[in-house]
């Protein structure tokens, strides 16, 4: 006899558990940035392409989770969120992944060498990026929480000071950028020097620094995202 | 009467069959989805479940499913139509008997959520109005039973609201939940046993002869209450924080602390079940061994005799035993959205409406009330997702139930009526 139960079919599959995971996955990618800048200034070829593989791994999975998700997502869902809201959600998501996955190719391009003056810098903004995403997949970790608490009291109030640290951070990261562009470029202006960077090096260098400022960027969008949800 | 007299025993036997019949298959599909919200939030096993309802459901359907019992057996059909023909009322309360279950099981079959209260009072009315006529029916009596199953779970739905929202405002949102969680608990629990016997008792119980003014009820169920908020106690007190459960969702400990208030409202819901949904099964019943134990006469005032009110809690127990354990186990699994602070919001509001229609005599659907109840969790933003597709395939089995149910009634009134005259 087939049965089913009004009360378990009344329970649709939760979109936001296969959400944190996604957000989870684009994590797990994000914190091996620092090992990739780190070989890439020794320039260690055999190790950049490891750390490469590393980071273009979890991308496809998350990329199949987020697939999976739309398509369980019926309309006749009634959730705390708006269906849109989600999907805004993962899309943002989905941009962090991207962004990530757009650095992990950049050696690809071209035999990269970062220069050795700017490592110590290069490396820091790579962790701030890379913090900045962490504070992101926290927030987005609490959802589950805030749907418990009905998005109101201490833990809304919780999740909006952790926003308000995603946009500290984000913006700390962001202040490195042009920084970080001026020392690259100076000695360009510099012509009389004869040691100017080759220049695919300073391209990709170029490149590397305002992908990592795009990234701490995304991450943010989250909070900006939430942020509405919360105060709804 | 001759009929009467001549076939008497035959009927008697007859109503006893479809009777057990229909309350075994209660207590094989139905008990299932009352005891849903309690088995799916994972707060207790099948097993205990099975107990809880075993247990429950019968006194539920002994001390208070006699209001309801009653508009089944009269309430419905005016009896004053029926007036020298004592017959039309037996087969006609036989056919609803067989038809509903016949419905019910084609049903069940299919997968359709159907309600047992939807086929027997649509097989009723669909007896009387095809074999006796359109003024049969207490139209009046249909109307308030139409309007309790649009509004009990919208009742369901406000009252699980109301819980919801009280658990946040002083646990959930407090300072410190899981302290607030075990101070709060046991009033919590006070208020299952407290509402739950409030409303059976109101006003006493007429077929056990248990008469009690405003005041003697409000005193019997405050004991009552404070009995089971002390057995609250003790239980809610061997909670213990859990910190390492707590780092990955803060509020692990809190729901701890529900889980066993859980039990409290499961046995609220079994016995509002019994309460409610026996009557379905035994008052049709009730209105044959009347009819027969009178000789003929189609007593309006007739007492109801308490081994039919045993008989239907048996049959219930039975089928629970028999079949129930299997359909229980499909929703054994637990449903990892319904947590026991939303599954005991839930249980709780539709335990105190099941209750409260069985009081006032209204054969109300179990069932449709859970989901409203759960709807209003879902409704404080409370539930990640529910699936709305369940909302329109209860209407849509509402809308075939009624009409099913009324035009098999009048098919096997007919084969009664040509059978035995």
């Amino acid at each position: 006899m087939k049965t089913t139960n009004p009360i378990a079919a009344l329970f649709g599959r939760s979109p936001f558990g296969p959400t944190q995971e996604h957000m989870r996955l684009v994590q797990s990618a994000v914190v091996q940035l620092p090992a990739l800048v780190e070989a890439l200034g020794t320039a260690d070829a055999s190790d950049i392409t490891s750390r490469q593989d590393a980071i273009r791994a979890p991308v496809p999975q998350a990329s199949a989770l987020a697939r999976e998700i739309r398509l369980h997502l019926p309309r006749s869902l009634f959730m705390p969120v708006d269906r849109r809201d989600l999907l805004e959600l993962l899309d943002r998501q989905e941009w962090i992944g991207r962004e990530v996955r757009a650095i992990a190719d950049l050696p690809l391009q071209h035999a990269m060498r970062l220069p050795t003056e700017l490592h110590t810098a290069l490396l820091n903004l790579t962790r701030s990026a890379t913090a900045t995403c962490q504070q992101a997949t926290a927030i987005v970790d609490e959802i589950d929480e805030l749907i418990e608490t009905g998005f109101r009291g201490p833990e809304a109030t919780r999740v909006e000071t952790m926003i308000q640290t995603l946009d500290r951070l984000a913006g700390e990261t962001d202040a490195q950028v042009p920084a970080l562009a001026r020392d690259l470029f100076t000695p360009i202006d510099d012509a009389s020097q004869g040691d100017a960077l080759p220049h695919a090096t300073l391209q990709l260098t170029h490149q590397l620094v305002r992908a990592l400022g795009a990234l701490a960027n995304r991450a943010a969008r989250i909070g900006d995202h939430l942020l509405p949800l919360i105060a709804r | 009467m001759e009929i009467i007299t001549e076939w008497g025993s035959v009927f008697l036997i007859l109503a006893i069959v479809f009777g057990l019949y229909m309350t075994w298959g209660i207590g094989a599909n139905d008990v299932a989805n009352a005891m849903g919200t309690s088995v799916g939030s994972g707060a207790i096993t099948v097993r205990q479940a099975i107990l809880i309802a075993a247990i429950c459901e019968f006194i539920g359907a002994f001390v208070a499913g006699g209001d309801v019992t009653e508009t089944i057996r009269n309430g419905i059909i005016d009896a004053e139509t029926l007036n020298g023909q004592p017959e039309l009322l037996v087969y006609g309360m036989l056919a609803s008997l067989l038809a509903a279950g016949v419905w019910l099981m084609i049903a069940s079959a299919r997968g359709w959520p159907v309600s047992t209260t939807h086929s027997i009072v649509g097989a009723i009315v669909g007896f009387a109005v095809a074999g006796i006529g359109l003024h049969a029916v207490h139209w009046e009596t249909i109307g308030q039973i139409v309007a309790s199953w649009v509004i009990s779970p919208l009742l369901g739905g406000l009252a699980a609201l109301l819980i919801m929202l009280s658990i946040r405002h002083l646990i959930l949102n407090a300072e410190n939940p899981f302290r607030q969680a075990k101070r709060w608990g046991p009033v919590y629990v006070f208020l299952v046993g407290w509402i739950v016997s409030l409303v059976s008792l109101f006003k006493g119980l007429k077929h056990l002869d248990l008469h009690l003014t405003t005041t003697e009820s409000l005193i019997a169920a405050t004991v009552f209450g404070l009995v089971t908020g002390l057995i609250g106690k003790v239980l809610i007190n061997r909670v213990k924080l859990d910190e390492k459960a707590d780092r990955a969702f803060h509020f692990a400990s809190v729901e701890k602390v529900f889980t066993p208030m859980m039990i409290f409202t499961a046995c609220a819901m079994a016995f509002a079940h019994g309460s409610n949904d026996v009557a379905n099964g035994i008052g049709p019943m009730a209105a044959v061994v009347s009819v027969i134990q009178s000789g003929g006469a189609v007593a309006q005032k007739a007492q109801l005799p308490l081994w039919i009110l045993l008989l239907g809690g048996i049959g219930i127990v039975v089928g629970l035993a028999t079949l129930g354990y299997r359909v229980m186990q499909t929703i054994g699994t637990k449903i990892t959205e319904l947590t026991p602070t939303r599954g005991f919001s839930a249980t709780l509001a539709a335990a105190a409406v099941v209750v409260l229609a069985s009081k006032t005599g209204l054969p109300v659907s179990t069932t449709h009330i859970a989901v409203g109840a759960v709807m209003g969790v879902g409704l404080s933003r409370g539930i990640a997702a529910l699936d709305l597709r369940v909302i329109g395939n209860i209407v849509v089995s509402w809308l075939i139930t009624l009409p099913a149910g009324a035009v098999l009634a009048a098919a096997f009134f007919y084969l009664f009526k040509f059978s035995f005259s």
